[in-house]
């Protein structure tokens, strides 16, 4: 299924509490969603119930859902890493609440300036194919390996600071090339 | 608007949900005030989105949808809430992520003495260092905490100085615990500041038992 095709499954549970749209979502995400908490440490079974956890929210939550903000699997991913620290590392996890009315708003984006949701996505693959290696690898081991910058140093034998100045290089090329361009 | 921000190492962690508590929660507190790090941070959770595209599917089981499908009528759909006017009275000092860790309800607080001039509440013990709310008088100096590991302070009301850079609502000042200085509240009123001082890094698995017990953790 395409992005669009996913984005209108959220709607469609959304407005009419679709329940085929909630099982095509569920046939295309819960196996990966299974599949990324195994990568980070979750034994079959409890990833399979956390998988269904993480669709269940996507159920109750279709409301919240703003396809301009956001592809479904970035609002799945964060859903499923906001799980995962709950239960695999049992801690809270701080919510930021984009309803809190000490939120400081972003300034509006011209609409010509702006770039589309899909057009983001695809400089972003690009730019992360462009990356040199040693930069993209401290993406991996932070995202597919669970590893925060400090793990990463020591999982790599490399000096902190040198962790640190490659994570900065790759944010800002990541930066750059996701820059609304005139 | 905030002009010093957390640097990318922390704001990576934070997106892919490596974060201790205690600095996940002074990120998602800066998140709250400043909203080029929100973006940088909603970008970089594309980048976990497009992880899940490429994940290889874990067959699930059989009745795994049919078990789902079974728990909808429970699972109340939440409506989406009209976004609120934001002229309506003035935003509370605290932002969500903090209040929730303080459970105060307004901006009345149990602040406590701790040297003259300077009052601070502790909150509940957090993974990865200590956290707590300073309130420092006008003109005051903050004070240093452990010397271990780095130290971060948000600003959440009033502002200090350090050296030739100013401090406001949303910043993060990072104090290496090599470096000596010596920041300054502004003389027209308090600061109050999120302050973290990060423990260091323990260890886990075989190769990290054996990294503590060299360095008696
Ligand atoms: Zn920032």
């Amino acid at each position: 299924m395409d992005r669009e095709a996913l984005a209108e499954c959220v709607e469609r549970i959304a407005a009419n509490a679709d329940r085929a749209a909630f099982a095509q979502l569920y046939l295309h995400f819960a196996p990966r969603v299974k599949g990324y908490l195994m990568r980070l440490g979750a034994d079959a079974g409890l990833a399979e119930d956390l998988a269904q956890e993480v669709l269940l929210t996507v159920w109750r939550k279709a409301a919240h859902f703003d396809r301009r903000q956001s592809s479904v699997s970035t609002w799945l991913y964060t859903i499923a890493r906001n799980r995962r620290i709950d239960v695999l590392r049992r801690e809270r996890r701080p919510e930021l609440d984009p309803e809190d009315p000490a939120l400081v708003p972003a300034a509006p984006v011209a609409a010509d300036v702006a770039m589309d949701q899909s057009r983001r996505d695809a400089s972003l693959r690009a730019a992360i194919a462009e990356l040199p290696a040693e930069q993209s690898e401290l993406l991996r081991l932070a995202f597919y390996e669970g590893k925060s910058h400090s793990e990463i140093a020591v999982a790599r034998a490399l000096p902190l600071g040198t962790v640190k100045s490659r994570m900065r290089l790759a944010f800002n090329r990541l930066r750059r090339a996701l820059e609304p361009t005139l | 608007m905030a002009v010093f921000h957390p640097s990318a190492e922390y704001l990576v962690d934070y997106a892919a949900g490596n974060s201790s508590e205690a600095l996940g929660l002074l990120v998602a507190t800066h998140l709250a005030l400043c909203p080029g790090c929100r973006a940088a941070v909603g970008r970089l959770e594309a980048l976990g989105g497009a992880l899940i595209d490429g994940m290889t599917p874990s067959a699930t089981h059989g009745r795994s949808l049919g078990g789902a499908l079974a728990q909808l009528d429970r699972a109340a759909q939440e409506q989406a809430v009209p976004r609120r006017s934001r002229a309506a009275g003035r935003a509370p000092m605290l932002p969500r992520p903090l209040r929730d860790y303080l459970g105060a309800a307004g901006d009345e607080l149990p602040w406590r003495g701790l040297f003259p001039g300077i009052k601070r509440i502790a909150l509940p013990a957090l993974s990865g260092g200590t956290a707590e709310l300073l309130m420092i008088g006008a003109g005051r100096a903050i004070p240093r905490h452990t010397h271990r590991g780095d130290e971060f302070n948000l600003v959440l009301a009033g502002g200090f100085c350090d050296g030739a850079d100013h401090y406001g609502r949303g910043d993060v000042a990072v104090a290496d615990f090599q470096v000596n200085h010596r920041p300054v509240a502004d003389s027209d009123g308090p600061c109050i500041c999120f302050a973290v001082s990060e423990a260091p890094p323990r260890f886990t698995g075989l190769l990290g038992q054996v990294l503590n017990l060299f360095t008696g953790r």
